[in-house]
């Protein structure tokens, strides 16, 4: 007692109080436990570790969900745990606690730097310890974990769970041996641990792997065998699969094939399986395939299919091989057996073929053939059986969705909707007609019609949800966010709004498709609010994780744990984050460069309208507050905290757009590296930010990926132009850029014929005319554009509806956009526009905004009259 | 031929048409009782292969599109919106079906009860079949054999009313759900159809229906505006069955 510090001695009557707080703490008696502590402070107001529970305790009696007054007393608990750690600045309760809240505000930097103080000043603590090395590995501090978790097996050397946890620490540390040898240790000392029979299976599977994964290939194989003797593990599953793999490993190749014979007898349609047995054969069918070998490859795949007469697998893989009349003998045979068998996802399954151009065009004339066959009410099998009707059902599908397909050299839709109209008099009650119609129409550029389509689809099952999502995506591309909520919300939660519960939801594709949506409309705040709501999905997957540190651990889920940690580690790698990012940063940089874009320009007519709604909000407003007054409950502090930000506003008038875009771009830098849209975005923000090198490191990357991309190529001309222009470039700078620029293009390149060039080489790919054109207008700096090379920008353009150059219906509409914004007249825009329509006719998105108005409307007030089946859930 | 007064068997719900036993086909290609011989398979007499799987799932609100859909394809009649409501009601739940082949809507039966409590002679409780569509690629498979066999069995023998929703969600706003009383088994059907459609009628006299009268002027918005009256006054002897519900 005498080594307690002279500032935290209490009198015993305080110390008995204490006490009490403790336990009323612990007993969740959050009340009392603040009448204690302040009992205590009225005496001892300087006491930091009364002062540190009192923030715990108010803390803990926070609401959930947060309300207004939480939100008062929340900060309250915050600077009362900042004042307790400087009252005691060697209380172990004083930082425990400022670690705790750390945590609940999920700043896992501070908690972690909290916990390490207080673990100094009470090193055996162990609950504080459990807790220090949750933090360590979240914030992936691998070597502290480790060194953490070797003192807590020295303090509790009989308990399981300090042994292994320290095994999967060292793992995760990339440590094999230590960790494996920890393991032998473990076995040794701990005879009866007490484990289940499948815990001790996850651990011995999980220590295999790390044997694997070290290379020692013949101790994961003994580890292996005596686990199937000793009965540990079953030959089931993943055993057998890691057998196979080691025994390979060790170039004992016939018995790994037996090994993977017997797993393709456990379950013939798994693909790997048989990846794995034909390379105990040597082909890496996933790699390449030479053509000698690929006769052998397909008799191998043959055999099997012969054994096991219902698997698709064996198949299917015999179609990525074989060539030539072998394929197409194959590949009727699967169409056959798929179109009578009516499995709608055939056109999927096969489309993978589409890689090659020539397997896509013998599968088109097989479908072809079928067809005609089928429409003489003729069998498909050499017996007098008949196809069942439904067969040619699925044939006209399947074509329709082949002759739209976008790897299709010569895309037809009239052909594909003509097919599709056919399907429809033949059976008009499948969905999945409507929807091919709808995507065919959405490729054709009639993104109304399409949306029509899915339409007619979701009435078709007003209870089949993905149907109601499809269709509010379609009526969300072509801009009617109301009807799209309308839609949703017939599935949502209906007390609160359907976007809020989607967003609650984590509904990845509502928040990136309504973000496009309002960006197309204009509305740039809603469509930030969208994509940074998304990237926030995102910060919670990743703070999710916290609580899987200590829960795998205890469950003794090893390697799930372990690919979870891999997993959170490339999280935001996932498409959704690279879509809404990049769109995100788009809109970023054009309110660096336009910040008039922050403010909204609203026509008379959306102003009144927005009154209106403004006056309707207010007035529902009252209507609640009466009502709740009239019930008594809810006075204004109890209320749940309101969106801070409606509008997305606040977003929009960031006066740093710059580095929120960057703050969005800096774990694509990490996790999308091989994508090359990373580079050229990031380009975009470091050379508005006047970062040159950085910038210039962005080209380099980009270029080390596809030399020849379009916006890699307009942007070194723009990054040439901008450099020369800077006047006092700073001396590394130009150091650098003179000796490394030459590597992207010769130093004395004339840029006009680097641009031709670029043209003459791509001339038919519509991605490579819209770079060119954009190089045309890097080329001349002066703003506005002459005339004279805004002619050549046009002539450019107009190269996207030539015949030889395969419709791009997206690049056309960026084309027009590139014109609006190089202020071209309008008359040459429209000139333009009537040049695309006349090559994709049915694009919708080339009428003059007039005539596109009036077709919503017409399509949405057809809906009205159309929609007499609601849902009823 | 009078209805003798058995007890009613002991209403169960049945699985038969359900994704777990899909109904056989074959099992309706001959008719029951004196159409025994007729063969509905199609004329070739080549076989459907692979066998598809058929069900049959009750009308809902959700799938009142699916049924408006194959209804306007198939019958020159546009009905109205009430019509839809009223085939909705779930003391008929176990008559009126949507069949499915192969996973794809293809078919609908739609009826009501006239007199149903009436104990006359002169008006005997009778079903009478409003709709029978089937689509067109879809015929001479004795899917619609299987809708009005099924309906009339369902008619013979009353299903117990499905249970009430639960419809915790709505709160008590909505008014209590009422449990439907089970029918009492109908045994004579009835059905209208277009003077001059012989393949109706045929099908109908197969399934033992008999031709009785014309009425007058029945379609106001077709040639010809007559139809035939078919009447079958015997359910249980078309489905070939005993009085005491043995087959």
């Amino acid at each position: 007692m005498s080594n307690i510090p002279k500032h935290r001695q209490l009198p015993d009557k305080e110390n008995r109080l204490f006490k009490e707080l403790l336990t009323q703490y612990e007993y969740k008696q959050y009340k009392k436990g603040l009448k204690a502590a302040d009992t205590i402070l009225k005496k001892f107001p300087n006491h930091g570790e009364t002062i540190a529970l009192k923030a715990l305790t108010l803390h803990s009696s926070l609401p959930f969900p947060m309300t207004v007054a939480g939100l008062t007393k929340q900060e309250e608990a915050e600077s009362l745990a900042r004042l307790a750690v400087k009252k005691d600045i060697t209380s172990h309760i004083t930082w425990h606690v400022l670690g705790i809240l750390a945590k609940t505000r999920k700043d896992w930097d501070e908690a972690t730097r909290a916990f390490a103080m207080a673990r100094k000043q009470d090193s055996e603590n162990i609950p504080l310890m459990r807790d220090s090395i949750a933090l360590y590995l979240h914030t992936r501090q691998f070597s502290q974990a480790v060194a953490a978790r070797h003192q807590h097996l020295l303090l509790r050397p009989t308990l399981r769970s300090s042994w292994t946890s320290l095994i999967i620490a060292h793992h995760l540390n990339g440590d094999m041996t230590e960790g494996i040898e920890v393991y032998d240790q473990y076995l040794g000392i701990v005879k009866n641990d007490g484990a289940t029979s499948s815990e001790k299976a996850q651990l011995l599977m999980h220590i295999i792997t790390m044997c694997m994964e070290a290379g020692q290939w013949d101790d994961a194989l003994r580890r292996l065998e005596n686990g199937l003797k000793d009965g540990v593990l079953s030959t089931r599953g993943q055993v057998t699969q890691l057998k196979a793999e080691i025994l390979m490993q060790l170039g004992r190749e016939s018995e790994s094939e037996d090994v993977w014979r017997a797993l393709i007898e456990q379950n013939p349609d798994n693909l790997s399986y048989y990846d794995g047995f034909l390379r105990t054969k040597g082909y890496e069918i996933r790699k390449s395939v030479t053509l000698d070998s690929t006769s052998k490859i397909v008799s191998l795949l043959n055999s099997f299919a012969e054994s096991y007469p219902k698997a698709l697998a064996p198949r299917r893989m015999c179609l990525d091989i074989a060539r030539g009349d072998e394929f197409r003998d194959l590949a009727r045979a699967y169409l056959v057996n798929g179109l009578e068998k009516a499995i709608p996802s055939l056109f999927v399954d096969v489309k993978g073929l589409y890689v090659d151009l020539e397997r896509m065009k013998i599968v088109g004339e097989i479908v072809e053939d079928l067809i005609q066959t089928l429409e003489k009410d003729a069998g498909l099998h050499d017996d007098d059986s008949k196809a069942p009707p439904t067969a040619l059902l699925w044939a006209y599908y399947f074509l329709a969705l082949h002759l739209a397909h976008p790897a299709h050299p010569n895309p037809s839709y009239d052909r594909s909707l003509q097919l599709l109209s056919t399907a429809l008099k033949h059976t008009p009650t499948l969905p999945e007609i409507y929807m091919a119609e709808a995507m065919v129409r959405k490729r054709a550029g009639d993104i109304l019609g399409a949306a029509k389509a899915m339409e007619e689809a979701r009435l078709l099952d007003g209870q089949d949800r993905f149907l109601n999502c499809k269709a509010a995506k379609y009526w969300l591309r072509v801009g009617e966010v109301a009807k799209a909520e309308e839609l949703t919300a017939m599935f949502t939660k209906k007390d609160i709004a359907t976007s809020q519960d989607l967003t609650d939801l984590q509904c990845l594709w509502f928040l990136q498709e309504e973000g496009d949506s309002y960006r197309a409309n204009g509305n740039l705040g809603m469509a930030l609010k969208r994509y940074q709501s998304l990237a926030t999905t995102f910060q919670d997957y990743e703070d999710d994780q916290y609580d899987f540190h200590t829960y795998c651990l205890r469950r003794m889920t090893f390697s799930a744990y372990y690919s979870l940690m891999k997993y959170e580690d490339q999280l935001r790698s996932h498409p959704a984050y690279f879509k809404a990012s990049l769109a995100a940063i788009n809109i970023y940089t054009r309110l660096h460069d336009d910040p008039s874009l922050k403010e909204e320009k609203l026509t008379a007519e959306e102003e009144a309208e927005r009154k209106k709604a403004a006056k309707k909000a207010q007035k529902a407003e009252q209507k609640a507050r009466k009502a709740a007054a009239a019930t008594g409950e809810g006075k204004k502090e109890d209320q749940p905290v309101p969106d801070e930000d409606p509008q997305g506003s606040k977003l929009l008038k960031t006066e740093t757009p710059l580095d929120e875009a960057l703050k969005l771009w800096k774990p694509l830098e990490l996790l999308a590296s091989s994508r090359i849209e990373t580079w050229t975005t990031g380009y975009q923000i470091y050379i508005r930010k006047k970062l040159y090198l950085a910038a210039f490191k962005c080209l380099l990357q980009a270029h080390d990926i596809d030399p020849r991309d379009p916006n890699l190529h307009w942007e070194i001309i723009h990054f040439k132009q901008t450099v020369s222009a800077v006047p006092d470039l700073a001396e590394p700078v130009k150091m650098t850029t003179d000796q490394l620029l030459p590597s992207l293009i010769p130093s004395d390149a004339d840029l006009a014929a680097y641009n031709a060039n670029l043209l003459s080489q791509h001339s038919s790919s519509p991605a490579h005319i819209l770079g060119a054109a954009k190089g045309l207008s890097e080329l001349d700096t002066t703003r506005p554009i002459p005339s004279s090379s805004l002619q050549a920008i046009e002539s450019t353009l107009s190269r996207l509806a030539a015949h030889d150059v395969p419709p791009s219906v997206a690049i056309m509409s960026s084309a027009l956009k590139l014109m609006k914004e190089l202020g071209a007249p309008i008359s040459s825009i429209d000139s333009l526009r009537d040049t695309y329509k006349s090559r994709v006719p049915l694009a919708s998105v080339f009428e003059s905004d007039e005539e596109l108005k009036r077709r919503r409307r017409e399509a949405l007030e057809g809906e009205e009259v159309a929609n007499g089946v609601k849902p009823d859930l | 031929m009078a209805p003798a007064t058995v007890a009613a068997p002991a209403p169960k719900y049945t699985t038969t048409g359900t994704v777990s036993s899909p109904l056989d086909l074959e099992s309706f290609a001959s008719a029951k009782g004196e159409h025994e011989t007729v063969r509905l398979t199609s004329a070739k007499g080549s076989q459907i292969r692979p066998k598809p799987k058929v069900t049959l799932t009750s009308l809902t609100v959700n799938n009142s599109g699916t049924l408006r859909k194959l209804n306007s394809v198939v019958i020159p009649i546009v009905y109205s919106d009430k019509f839809y409501k009223d085939v909705l009601d779930p003391s008929l739940d176990d008559i009126n079906k949507i069949v499915y082949y192969a996973d794809i809507p293809v078919g609908a039966i739609c009826c009501r009860f006239d007199n149903q409590a009436s104990t006359s002679k002169e008006k005997p409780p009778t079903l009478i079949i409003l709709t029978l569509a089937v689509l067109a690629p879809y015929r001479s498979q004795s899917l619609g054999s299987a809708l009005l066999l099924s309906a009339l069995k369902a008619s013979l023998h009353p299903a117990p009313p499905p249970p009430p929703l639960n419809d915790a969600k709505a709160g008590n706003k909505a008014p209590a759900p009422v449990t439907l009383k089970p029918r009492k088994p109908v045994n004579r059907a009835m059905a209208h159809v277009q003077v001059g459609n012989e393949d109706a009628k045929r099908f109908y006299e197969r399934l033992g229906f008999k031709e009785t009268e014309v009425v007058k002027d029945y379609y106001s918005k077709m040639q010809p505006r007559d139809a035939i009256l078919m009447v079958c006054e015997d359910i249980r002897a078309a489905l070939g069955e005993q009085a005491n519900g043995d087959t």
